[in-house]
C-alpha cells in the first residue's frame, strides 16, 4: 500500500471526476447533495476540454464528456481547482487573493498571525523564540493556501511567529522593495534630526501593501518589545528570529521598531473582524454599520469573482459566491429600508443611487421605462420586508451536531456559512471569561437585586443572551462543517488519484497474494475503528454537555454584569 | 473549548456527515437572465416579497433564497438576479456555471429584448454545454397588452424551436409569477432525478467494463 506523498495533494487538490468520486459523492454533502451532480459534470467537462482547447476562456472549459473519453492518465488537468498560491508570490498578488476585507490591505495570513500574537503572545516567553511544531505549521500554511477556516487549535505562539516568518521570507521581493532597500539601510547612518525625515520620506515611497505590512509588523514588534518584562523578548530576540526573513540589519530594525509609532502613525493593530457568515437577526440597523459590513462583503465578493476568473473554481467556491451575493443583497435591502425611514419621502437621495435600490421611492414622479401606471395599491411597501421574510423562513436546519439550537433562534436568516473567514475570533470572548471570572461564578447565588428590571424583562434578557451564544456556536459549527466538506473533497481527490495509480499498476499480480493478509488486516482495522468511533462519539457528547454548561455560565456572568450596572 | 474543535476534526466526521444527506431541503438554483429593463428584478421581488417596484434601477447582481413547498415537498430556491447590461457580463458568467435552471426574460413591449433572448440562450448553452438545461422563455409585462410589440406567435415559435416552455407573466399583477418559478423548479427537479439515474447506470456500466478488463 503505497500512499501518495503529501505533496501530491498540493499539486492535485481538485475533485477528481473519476467514477469512485462520483459514486461516493451521491450520498455525501448533506446540503450539497442536490447541486453536486451538475458541478461534477462540469468537472468532467473541464478535464476533457482542457486537454483539447487549452487556451479558450474558462467559459469554454465547461461541459460534459462521456466517460469513455475519460481515459487520460493523471497529468495536471486540475489546475482549475487549485487555490492560487498566496505564499511565495508578490505581496500585492497575495493580498489580492486572500486579503482582509477591511481596507488594511494586509494578507489574511499576516493579519491572523499578528492578531493571534497580540492576543495570546505578548506575555508568552515563547514569542519569537521557540521553534514551532513543523506539522502544525504545515497544516496551518495549507489551510491558508486553501482559504480554509482556521480554528484556535491550529494556532499557538511559536506557530504564529513562524507563520509570519514563512510568509515574509517567501515573498519574492523585500518588504522594503528592491529599489528602496539600500536607501533604508543607508538612512540608518544619518544623524538624528534628518534621519527621521529621511525614513518618513522613504516609507512614504513604499507601495501601499508594503507600507501596511511593514507598519503592522513594526507596530507589533513594538508591542512585543514593550512587554519584555513578561516575555523576555527584546529587539535582539526578534532580530534572531525574523532578521533573515525581513532581510534588515539590526540597526534598521531597531530604528523602525523604536520609532514605529512615529513612522506609522496611522497603523492601529485592531483585531480583524471578518465578513459575517450570516446577518444575525440583531444586526444593528444603522447605516454606518450596514455600510461597513456591506463593504466587507463586497470586497469578499470581488475577491471570489477575481479568483474565479483566474481559474479557482470549486463547488464550495461556487456556493460561497452565491452566499456572499445573498448577504450583499440582504444588506442592501436593509440599508435601503433604514435610509428610507430616515429620509423624508420626497427627497430623492442621489448618493445611494449606486446601491441599486429599486423600490425605494414610491414617489411616482417619473416612472422610468415602461411602468407608467400608478403604483399598485395592493403591493405592500417594503417597509415590513424584514417582517415578511421572517415568517417565511422556516426554522434553521439543524446540523447533526447542534442539538441544542432552538429553532426560533435564527428567524430571518438562512444558514449561510463561509468557511474561509470564520476564524478563531469567535472564541476570543469565551477564553478570557472562561479563564478568570467563571470560577467565582457558581457560588454567586442568584443575587437578590433590587428588581429594577422585572422578572419578565430578566427572562427576556436571559433568553436573548442565550440566543446570541447559541448563534455564535452555530456559526462556528457551520464553519467547521464547511471546512470538513472541503476536506472531503480533498480526501476524495486523493483517493481517486490513488485508485487510478493502483488500477494502473497492481491489477493483476498483487491481487491474489494480498487478499488473505489484507482481509485480516481489514478486519482488525474495522474493529479498531469501531471502538475509536465509539470513543469519539462519547467524547463529542461530553464536549457538548460541557459546552452548554459553559454557555450557561457565560450567560450567568453577563446577567450579573448587566444587573450590577443597572 | 480547544478540545471541542480538535475532536471535530474534519477527517473524523466525514462518515457522520455522509449519513445525513437529508439534513437540508433540496436546493434549486435559478438564474434570471434577459436584457436590461425587462423586469427580471421585478419578477424576482414579486416572487420573493410580493412587492412590485415601479422605479427602475439596474441590477448588478442580487441573490435571494426562499423556502417553498413544491408539490408537497419542502425545497429551497436560490434566485440569482443578474444584470441585463453587458457591463456586468463577466460577473454573470461566474454565476451561470452554477445555475441549475434559467428564466430567460424579455418584455413583450420591446422586440429588442426578445431578439436578445437568442444570445442569452446561446451563452447559457455555451457555459452549461447542455441542450436540455432547465429553461423557460418568459415574456414579461403581459399587463401592457396594448403596447405589445412582440407577437405571441413569434414567442411560441421560438420556444418551440428551442423546445422550452413559453409563459407570459406580469410582475405587476403577479400574473403567472409563481408559475414560472415553480415550473422551472419542477424541470430542475426532474432533470436532477434523471441525472442521478443516468449517473448510476453509468457507474455500473463502467464497472462492468472494468472488471472485464481485469480478467483479460
Amino acid at each position: 500500500m503505497d500512499f501518495e506523498s503529501p505533496d501530491v495533494e498540493k499539486d492535485f487538490p481538485g475533485l477528481y471526476a473519476s467514477e469512485s468520486g462520483r459514486k461516493s459523492n451521491e450520498s455525501d454533502f448533506s446540503d450539497g447533495a442536490d447541486h453536486e451532480k451538475p458541478s461534477k459534470k462540469d468537472l468532467l467537462g473541464r478535464r476533457k476540454e482542457k486537454k483539447e482547447k487549452k487556451d479558450r476562456g474558462y467559459a469554454a472549459l465547461e461541459g460534459e464528456s462521456s466517460p469513455e473519453e475519460d481515459t487520460d492518465t493523471k497529468s495536471v488537468h486540475f489546475i482549475n481547482f487549485m487555490a492560487l498560491p498566496i505564499f511565495g508570490v508578490p505581496l500585492a498578488q497575495s493580498v489580492e487573493r486572500s486579503r482582509c476585507h477591511d481596507d488594511t490591505g494586509l494578507p489574511l495570513v499576516v493579519r491572523d498571525s499578528i492578531d493571534y500574537l497580540q492576543a495570546h503572545g505578548l506575555k508568552s516567553n515563547q514569542i519569537y523564540r521557540t521553534e514551532p511544531d513543523k506539522i502544525k505549521l504545515q497544516q496551518l500554511k495549507k489551510l491558508f493556501t486553501d482559504r480554509g477556516p482556521t480554528f484556535p487549535y491550529h494556532w499557538d505562539v511559536p506557530v504564529a511567529c513562524a507563520m509570519l516568518k514563512t510568509f515574509i521570507s517567501e515573498l519574492p521581493d523585500s518588504i522594503l522593495t528592491q529599489e528602496l532597500h539600500g536607501q533604508f539601510e543607508q538612512a540608518t547612518a544619518i544623524a538624528e534630526p534628518q534621519r527621521e525625515a529621511t525614513m518618513l520620506a522613504l516609507i512614504a515611497k513604499l507601495p501601499p501593501h508594503n507600507y501596511s505590512l511593514l507598519g503592522w509588523l513594526m507596530r507589533h514588534f513594538e508591542c512585543v518589545v514593550a512587554n519584555e518584562q513578561a516575555n523576555h523578548a527584546n529587539i535582539q530576540t526578534i532580530m534572531t528570529a525574523m532578521g533573515p526573513a525581513l532581510n534588515m540589519s539590526l540597526n534598521l530594525l531597531t530604528y523602525l521598531v523604536s520609532k514605529a509609532e512615529k513612522l506609522f502613525p496611522d497603523v492601529q493593530l485592531t483585531k480583524y473582524v471578518p465578513p459575517l457568515a450570516s446577518i444575525p437577526p440583531d444586526f444593528p440597523e444603522t447605516a454606518p454599520e450596514l455600510n461597513l459590513e456591506l463593504r466587507k462583503q463586497e470586497s469578499l465578493l470581488n475577491q471570489i469573482h477575481a479568483e474565479m476568473h483566474a481559474g479557482f473554481i470549486t463547488p464550495a467556491r461556487d456556493q460561497q459566491l452565491w452566499e456572499a451575493q445573498r448577504i450583499v443583497t440582504q444588506l442592501k435591502r436593509k440599508l435601503r429600508s433604514v435610509q428610507k425611514s430616515v429620509e423624508p419621502q420626497n427627497s430623492l437621495q442621489p448618493q445611494h443611487a449606486s446601491l441599486d435600490e429599486r423600490h425605494e421611492h414610491k414617489t411616482e414622479d417619473e416612472p422610468v421605462r415602461r411602468n407608467s401606471q400608478p403604483s399598485q395599491p395592493s403591493a405592500p411597501l417594503q417597509m415590513p420586508v424584514e417582517a415578511q421574510v421572517t415568517p417565511q423562513e422556516p426554522p434553521e436546519v439543524k446540523t447533526p451536531n447542534e442539538p441544542f439550537l432552538d429553532p426560533k433562534e435564527s428567524p430571518s436568516q438562512e444558514p449561510i456559512f463561509e468557511a474561509e473567514f470564520e476564524d478563531n475570533f469567535e472564541f476570543k470572548p469565551e477564553i478570557p471569561i472562561k479563564e478568570t471570572p467563571e470560577q467565582e461564578l457558581p457560588p454567586a447565588e442568584p443575587i437578590k437585586e433590587k428588581p429594577k428590571l422585572t422578572e419578565k424583562e430578566l427572562k427576556v434578557l436571559r433568553l436573548e443572551l442565550e440566543n446570541a451564544e447559541y448563534l455564535q456556536l452555530k456559526s462556528l459549527l457551520q464553519a467547521k462543517i464547511n471546512s470538513e466538506q472541503f476536506e472531503i473533497v480533498k480526501l476524495r481527490s486523493h483517493v481517486a488519484l490513488k485508485n487510478k495509480a493502483e488500477g494502473a499498476q497492481t491489477t493483476k499480480e498483487t491481487k491474489e497474494n494480498n487478499i488473505q493478509d489484507e482481509q485480516e488486516l481489514r478486519q482488525r482495522l474495522i474493529k479498531e475503528n469501531a471502538l475509536l468511533e465509539q470513543k469519539r462519539i462519547n467524547l463529542i457528547n461530553q464536549i457538548f454537555q460541557e459546552r452548554v454548561a459553559c454557555i450557561q455560565l457565560k450567560i450567568e456572568l453577563a446577567m450579573k454584569e448587566i444587573l450590577s450596572k443597572s | 473549548m480547544k478540545d471541542v474543535c480538535s475532536c471535530l476534526e474534519p477527517r473524523v466526521k466525514c462518515r457522520t456527515m455522509s449519513k445525513k444527506p437529508a439534513a437540508q431541503p433540496t436546493l434549486h438554483k435559478v438564474i434570471m437572465v434577459g436584457s436590461g429593463g425587462v423586469g427580471k428584478s421585478a419578477l424576482t421581488l414579486q416572487f420573493m416579497y410580493d412587492e412590485f417596484v415601479e422605479d427602475y434601477e439596474p441590477t448588478k447582481a442580487d441573490s435571494y433564497r426562499k423556502k417553498v413547498v413544491l408539490d408537497g415537498e419542502e425545497v429551497q430556491i436560490d434566485i440569482l438576479d443578474t444584470a441585463g447590461q453587458e457591463d456586468y457580463a463577466a460577473i454573470r458568467d461566474n454565476y451561470f456555471r452554477s445555475g441549475e435552471g434559467f428564466l430567460c426574460v424579455f418584455s413583450i413591449t420591446e422586440p429588442e429584448s426578445f431578439d436578445a433572448t437568442q444570445e442569452f440562450r446561446e451563452q447559457i448553452l455555451r457555459v452549461k454545454n447542455d441542450e436540455n438545461i432547465p429553461f423557460l422563455l418568459v415574456g414579461n409585462k403581459s399587463d401592457l397588452a396594448d403596447k405589445r410589440r412582440v407577437p405571441l406567435d413569434s414567442c411560441r415559435e421560438r420556444a418551440q424551436h428551442w423546445q422550452v416552455p413559453y409563459v407570459e407573466t406580469s410582475a405587476k399583477t403577479r400574473d403567472n409569477v409563481d408559475k414560472v418559478f415553480f415550473d422551472l423548479m419542477r424541470e430542475i427537479r426532474s432533470r436532477k432525478s434523471d441525472d442521478s439515474r443516468a449517473t448510476n447506470g453509468d457507474v455500473k456500466g463502467k464497472k462492468r467494463r472494468k472488471i472485464k478488463c481485469a480478467i483479460l
